[in-house]
């Protein structure tokens, strides 16, 4: 071999490896692409994780309130009677004789509409703290005595035949709000017994109190809102609507440019329901009697299942919608899935992770205060949390992912019917309910449209926000 | 989607342009790997960590020169970081195992090629390979293989002398290539 022959040779052996390796490619897994887009989409990521802190957040927020009763409230009322016993009368007398002069308290606040009550008596309840600080109460006009307040257990202090001198009342002025709530102080009949302890004054005091007292009285809360948790397993499928070739079948097709299956889409595929869930919690607000306003945020799981059948690697072509008629362009890929037939059966699960919004108004049909039958409907503004499922190729040959064609933003509609049944503070529901999503889970490039549907029974649980 | 809006998108850090960057290029790049990494799943991991940097770098890219040769240059050192990192350098493979290649039948006789000569390739011990890589089929200087490598750059040219010698004798015992007197026939007759 000559050194021509053999720089030939080299130079030819270099550029044929090129050559030929050029030539070679290979297709990599689903999880390369996977893993790059969740390095580069960190944000999506960041913004579920903070969502779901606060879903969570208000749920335990939302359920400690709903099923646990409010425990600085009974532990008040408990350490006020364990410490009654320990009060001191004389102090208090001077404390509260201290007030009277200075017109610092009014009793203008009677348990009841009863004018005659308002006149037997002086009860005074206490709390802890006053008991150890011994400071006199704050300086309100009067002490406003909120019906609710006043409860069997709640232990009294009687003054009567003379006994206001022995009056136990020691109040923290740092308590003005707490005061509201467990302080309750009646009037004797002063004027007949123990006149001559009180001045002018405090006869104009209780003169005014019978006179003005019942028209003052604090009118009993409606309270409007009630929060609602709920849950509800469901059965998730959807409708799928595309276009129909059929008609165009013996003239010239240009739309899709792959090849073209004629018919309905749903004839094509093999898809069935599956299990999924909803859980949310909504604030309820009383319009009239019978309508309530409701609000909330609400998390949907819906899935179903798609059988196919996997393959090797293959060109997988969306032909998307064209733009005024003309501008058509598509997205290629490669997938290992197949519609029809391939190596071996494949069950594709279609998941979807929702966060919602539903605002919508509930009406009372029949019932009393205890049982009653109400509907529902809602509409629900919805996020679609991930965008990772399979859709069909417009060939109708293989399922692919392309993230770029599902729809971030969507709107549900909800409608259901329950029965509620009040038990204790708590009132609970259960009844059947139906969910559609109104717009299709893909963009208007795609050319199939897919609405996700959902049956379920929803078991809720509500509550009046005092 | 022109490679103009490709590029376009990717820059505003749009998941469908860069699906279809990725779409258009990981096939050919993915091979590239194929020839530095020890298997499948590493190269998988490299081609993963490359792309990643080329969308991350995709700003840095001036519009010069051909957009697959900017991807390919980044692969290509992501490839050789990571055989840094896991010092695979120092592996050896006994040219004897060449005769186990399994080669599988394909219809069209220049992928069967091409996939017969990177299979012998990945043969050659992991130095020698590295080398033959950036050289013969990359383009690479001696010189900057060597400072890609931290080798001296007489090592690259015994490297690639002996990794040319050694995936010829591959060629030839597997009936890819014929004889040296025979071999311009055949490489006239293979165009």
């Amino acid at each position: 071999m000559t050194m021509m022959e053999r720089k030939f040779y080299n130079d030819e052996f270099e550029e044929l490896i090129r050559q030929k390796t050029d030539q070679y490619k290979m297709y990599p897994s689903d999880k390369v692409w996977k893993g790059i887009y969740n390095s580069l989409h960190t944000k999506r990521r960041r913004f579920i994780a903070g969502m779901s802190v606060l879903i969570i957040g208000f749920l335990m927020i939302a359920g400690k309130e709903l099923l646990m009763p409010a425990k600085h409230v009974a532990s008040a009322k408990k350490a006020v009677v364990e410490t009654l016993p320990k009060t001191n009368p004389v102090d208090a007398t001077e404390t509260f004789q201290a007030f009277k002069k200075e017109n610092l308290i009014q009793t203008s606040s009677p348990l009841t509409d009863d004018r005659q009550n308002i006149n037997q008596f002086i009860t005074v309840d206490m709390l802890p703290d006053q008991q150890e600080n011994k400071i006199p109460a704050p300086s309100a006009d009067y002490i406003s005595l909120p019906m609710d307040a006043i409860t069997s257990e709640t232990p009294k202090h009687v003054i009567g035949n003379n006994s206001l001198e022995k009056l136990p009342l020691e109040i923290n002025s740092a308590i003005s709000e707490p005061l509201n709530k467990f302080s309750t102080i009646s009037v004797t009949d002063l004027r007949k017994e123990g006149t001559a302890n009180y001045n002018e004054s405090d006869k104009k005091q209780i003169n005014w109190l019978q006179e003005y007292a019942p028209q003052h009285l604090t009118p009993v809360k409606k309270h409007k809102f009630n929060l609602q948790l709920y849950v509800s397993p469901t059965v998730n499928y959807r409708k799928l609507t595309g276009v129909d070739y059929s008609h165009i079948k013996s003239t010239i097709q240009n739309v899709p440019i792959a090849l073209i299956h004629f018919g309905n889409v749903n004839d094509f595929v093999d898809h069935t329901p599956a299990v999924g869930y909803e859980a949310g919690g909504s604030m309820l607000y009383r319009l009239t009697r019978n309508l309530t306003l409701k609000a909330g945020l609400q998390f949907n799981y819906s899935r179903y299942i798609i059988r196919a059948f996997s393959s090797n690697p293959e060109l997988a072509t969306i032909t998307l919608n064209s733009y005024y008629g003309y501008l058509a362009d598509s997205i290629t890929g490669y997938t290992n899935v197949r519609n029809f037939s391939g190596k071996s059966r494949e069950n594709l699960q279609n998941k979807y992770y929702q966060l919602s919004v539903p605002i919508g108004l509930e009406m009372r049909v029949i019932g009393n205060g205890k049982l009653q039958l109400n509907v529902a409907g809602t509409i629900q503004p919805t996020y679609l949390l991930n965008r990772n499922s399979y859709l069909l190729t417009t060939d109708y040959l293989n399922y692919t992912k392309e993230p770029s064609l599902f729809r971030k933003w969507n709107v549900n509609g909800g409608l259901e019917a329950f029965l509620s049944y009040q038990m204790g503070g708590l009132r609970w529901q259960i009844g059947p309910q139906f969910r559609y999503q109104l717009l299709s889970t893909y963009t208007n490039k795609y050319p199939i449209k897919e609405n996700l549907m959902e049956y379920g029974i929803k078991i809720g649980i509500s509550k009046i926000i005092r | 989607m022109t490679e103009d809006a490709i590029l376009q998108g990717c820059l505003k850090n749009q998941a469908a342009a860069q699906r279809e960057l990725y779409n258009r290029y990981s096939p050919k790049m993915l091979a590239v790997c194929y020839r530095f990494a020890h298997n499948r799943e590493d190269a998988e991991d490299m081609l993963q960590e490359g792309f990643i940097k080329v969308f991350m770098q995709i700003h840095t890219f001036q519009n010069k020169g051909a957009f697959e040769g900017w991807i390919r240059r980044i692969i290509v050192h992501t490839c050789i970081n990571n055989l840094k990192k896991n010092k695979r350098f120092n592996e050896s493979v006994d040219i004897l195992h060449a005769s186990s290649i399994q080669v599988r039948e394909e219809s069209v006789p220049s992928i069967v090629q091409a996939k017969q000569i990177v299979d012998c390739i990945r043969i050659l011990p992991i130095g020698y390979r590295t080398v033959l890589n950036l050289y013969a089929i990359e383009g690479y200087s001696h010189k900057e293989i060597a400072d890609m490598l931290d080798i001296e750059e007489s090592t690259s040219r015994s490297q690639y002398t002996r990794a040319k010698q050694m995936l010829e004798d591959i060629l030839i015992r597997k009936n890819i290539l014929q004889k040296p007197k025979e071999k311009i026939e055949w490489l006239t007759a293979i165009r």
